[in-house]
This record gives structure tokens, C-alpha cells and sequence, in this order.
């Protein structure tokens, strides 16, 4: 598990204003909470930040805080990020302990093929993170689902996943991770491509009727000479 | 129109997605025709979502109607969407088939749009 030391530095002002020049200066805005501490503002670099979060942990890399000469131990809980330009707005830290355990979303990766794939079904991946409880030092960097015993029609379910783990899933061990459809039929295929969907053009005929209403609508709009 | 989406700003579903990169109406016929051009270039190898739904009714006055007489008909219904916005969703099949078909869709909107992945990078600017 990788574990990273991150400077930040206590910010005197909050709201839209003090944030806004923090970030015009390279710093990322945020928060640290938890464990019966006060909440206490702080901006972190923004590019050692970007750093940490790009080890294989992700988001789930363990950070030592150092804020005036004291380090917190703490686990990022939310980002916040601009929508269009994928930039860092804002970040939620929660305080940790070594010996208490956490819950963090583990992200599953799809391993091998999927038998029923190479028939010509579809593998769909309804479910993309797990909710996980475990030491804050042991968070697993990702959860792997071997798919290649799936034929068309089989599904992988959470509860597989969680056989044989350090860590306890705590995801509903129903949920499907993994999904192999039944390919499409042509004239199921047809009717997509058709358009059988929000609303279709309308053919010729009909248009030819729409505008007929329209001329005979206008004409009954038309006011009779000596008007005005 | 002001601001950008607050939500559906991700990829939620599928693998990559279409968003929208400025503000506008998009309506039932050109969110129709994006996704038969998805559809006819993925053919039966992927799954698509939309994420947007025309639910806002516009009226127009019939051409050459004088003034008055009250508000016009109904005439279509449109999708409103800010920047930001995961319009579209596509997933099974490879990247570049992907990008093929999210690039014929975006041909079919009224505003400018980006292909996106799942994991967004993250810029250090």
C-alpha cells in the first residue's frame, strides 16, 4: 500500500473568494476531518497531489499530511472536479488510524476473456467498485474478476469475488459485477437501426399532410382586403 | 444559458461517452439520429445509453402568422444541456470502434462535444 507525505498549509480564509486564489496559485483547496479532530482548512500543491493520486493505489493512497509540523494520517473520502476540464476543485480528507479499519470503494478490474464473448455475446460490467472494510494500510489497489468461465448468459456475482480475501466486501453479494448477453438477433438489430426509439422522422406522406395544414391555416390567417 | 451540468457528469455505465462541451437544446430528432448512427456503426458488438431526455416542450407560431393571438403550438421537445454533460454512453467494444461512433453522433448535435473514458486524467496544468 503505497503511503505518500503531502505539505499543506492551513487557509486563513474559505468560501469562493480565498479558494479561487489558491487555485489560481497552483493549490488545491481542502479539508481534513475525523476522528473527534476539528475540521481544519488547507490547501495541498496541487501538483504533488495530482502525484500521490497517480501511484497505483489511486485514490485510495494513504497521505501524511504534515500541516504546521504535525502529521495527520488520512485516506482522500471525495474530489471534486471541474466537469469540462478534469481540474482538482476541491479535496476531502478523513483522518485514519493504523489499527482501525476503514471502508473504501475498491475499483473491480475484468481478468481474461470471457468464453461466451468469443461466441459473439456482449460482456456487460454493470458494477465498477466494490465497498470494502480493512485496515487503512492493507487497502487493496484493485479487486480482480477472472471472467473467462463465463459463457453467454452466466454471471459473475460479488459474492465470488469476496472468496478467499484479506478484506471483507461489504458490497450486497448479489450485485452482478460481470455479464455475458446473448448477442443480438437481426431483427432485433433492425429495429434498433430502424429507429424504434424516442420518435421516428416522419415519412413523406406525412410531411406532405403537415404542410397542406399549414397553406390552408395560412390562408385562414390572411386578413381580407380593405383591412387595417 | 449559465453554468455547467451538476450532475451526469461522469461515465456511469459504460466505458466511454460523448459530452457536451457548451450549453444548448438538443432535441428528440437529433438525440434519435446520434444514437441510430452509433448503432448502425457498432452493429450488434456494443451496448449504447442515453443520458439526456427531451422533456422540455418548445412552441413555435405557424410561418407567416401576424403577432397576438397567444402563445404557438407545441412543436418539439428538447434535452437542455450544460457543459459538462455525459450525453451518450457506449461499452463492449474496443476504443478506436468507440471513438468512430461517438464521433458520427457528435456529427448529429447542435453544440460542441468531446469524446471521454471512464478514468478521466487527471491535469496538473
Amino acid at each position: 500500500m503505497a503511503e505518500v507525505r503531502l505539505q499543506a498549509e492551513r487557509r486563513g480564509g474559505t468560501g469562493k473568494g480565498p479558494s479561487r486564489q489558491a487555485r489560481s496559485a497552483g493549490k488545491v483547496p481542502a479539508i481534513v476531518y475525523g476522528r473527534g479532530m476539528d475540521p481544519l482548512s488547507i490547501t495541498v500543491d496541487r501538483r504533488e497531489f495530482v502525484t500521490a493520486l497517480l501511484t497505483d493505489a489511486g485514490i485510495n493512497v494513504l497521505l501524511d499530511i504534515e500541516v504546521d509540523g504535525d502529521t495527520t494520517l488520512a485516506l482522500t473520502r471525495e474530489l471534486q472536479r471541474d466537469p469540462v476540464r478534469g481540474t482538482l476543485l476541491h479535496a476531502d480528507f478523513v483522518k485514519v488510524d493504523r489499527t482501525t479499519e476503514v471502508e473504501v470503494e475498491v475499483p473491480i478490474h475484468i481478468v481474461g476473456e470471457a468464453t461466451g464473448a468469443k461466441e459473439g455475446g456482449i460482456l456487460e460490467q454493470p458494477t465498477f467498485s466494490a465497498h470494502v472494510r480493512c485496515l487503512p494500510t492493507e487497502v487493496p489497489e484493485s479487486i480482480d474478476a477472472d471472467v473467462s468461465g463465463l459463457g453467454v448468459g452466466d454471471s459473475l456475482r460479488v459474492s465470488e469475488l469476496a472468496e478467499g480475501r484479506s478484506f471483507q466486501i461489504l458490497t450486497d453479494p448479489e450485485e452482478v459485477v460481470a455479464h455475458v448477453a446473448a448477442p443480438m438477433s437481426e431483427e432485433e438489430l433492425e429495429a434498433l437501426e430502424a429507429g424504434a426509439g424516442i420518435e421516428q422522422e416522419p415519412t413523406d406522406v406525412e410531411q406532405a399532410e403537415q404542410a397542406a395544414e399549414t397553406v390552408s391555416d395560412d390562408a385562414d390567417d390572411t386578413p381580407a382586403e380593405g383591412d387595417e | 444559458m449559465r453554468g455547467r451540468a451538476k450532475g451526469g457528469t461522469q461515465v456511469s455505465f459504460g466505458d466511454f461517452g460523448l459530452m457536451a462541451l457548451e450549453p444548448g437544446w438538443v432535441t428528440n430528432r437529433q438525440i434519435e439520429a446520434a444514437r441510430i448512427a452509433m448503432t448502425r456503426h457498432i452493429r450488434r458488438g456494443g451496448k449504447v445509453w442515453i443520458n439526456v431526455f427531451p422533456d422540455k416542450p418548445v412552441t413555435k407560431k405557424p410561418a407567416e402568422t401576424r403577432q397576438g393571438s397567444g402563445k404557438g403550438n407545441p412543436e418539439h421537445w428538447v434535452a437542455v444541456v450544460k457543459p459538462g454533460r455525459v450525453m451518450f454512453e457506449i461499452a463492449g467494444i474496443p476504443e478506436p470502434l468507440a471513438k468512430e461512433a461517438i464521433r458520427l453522433a457528435a456529427h448529429k448535435l447542435p453544440i460542441k462535444c468531446r469524446f471521454v473514458a471512464r478514468e478521466q486524467p487527471l491535469e496538473v496544468q
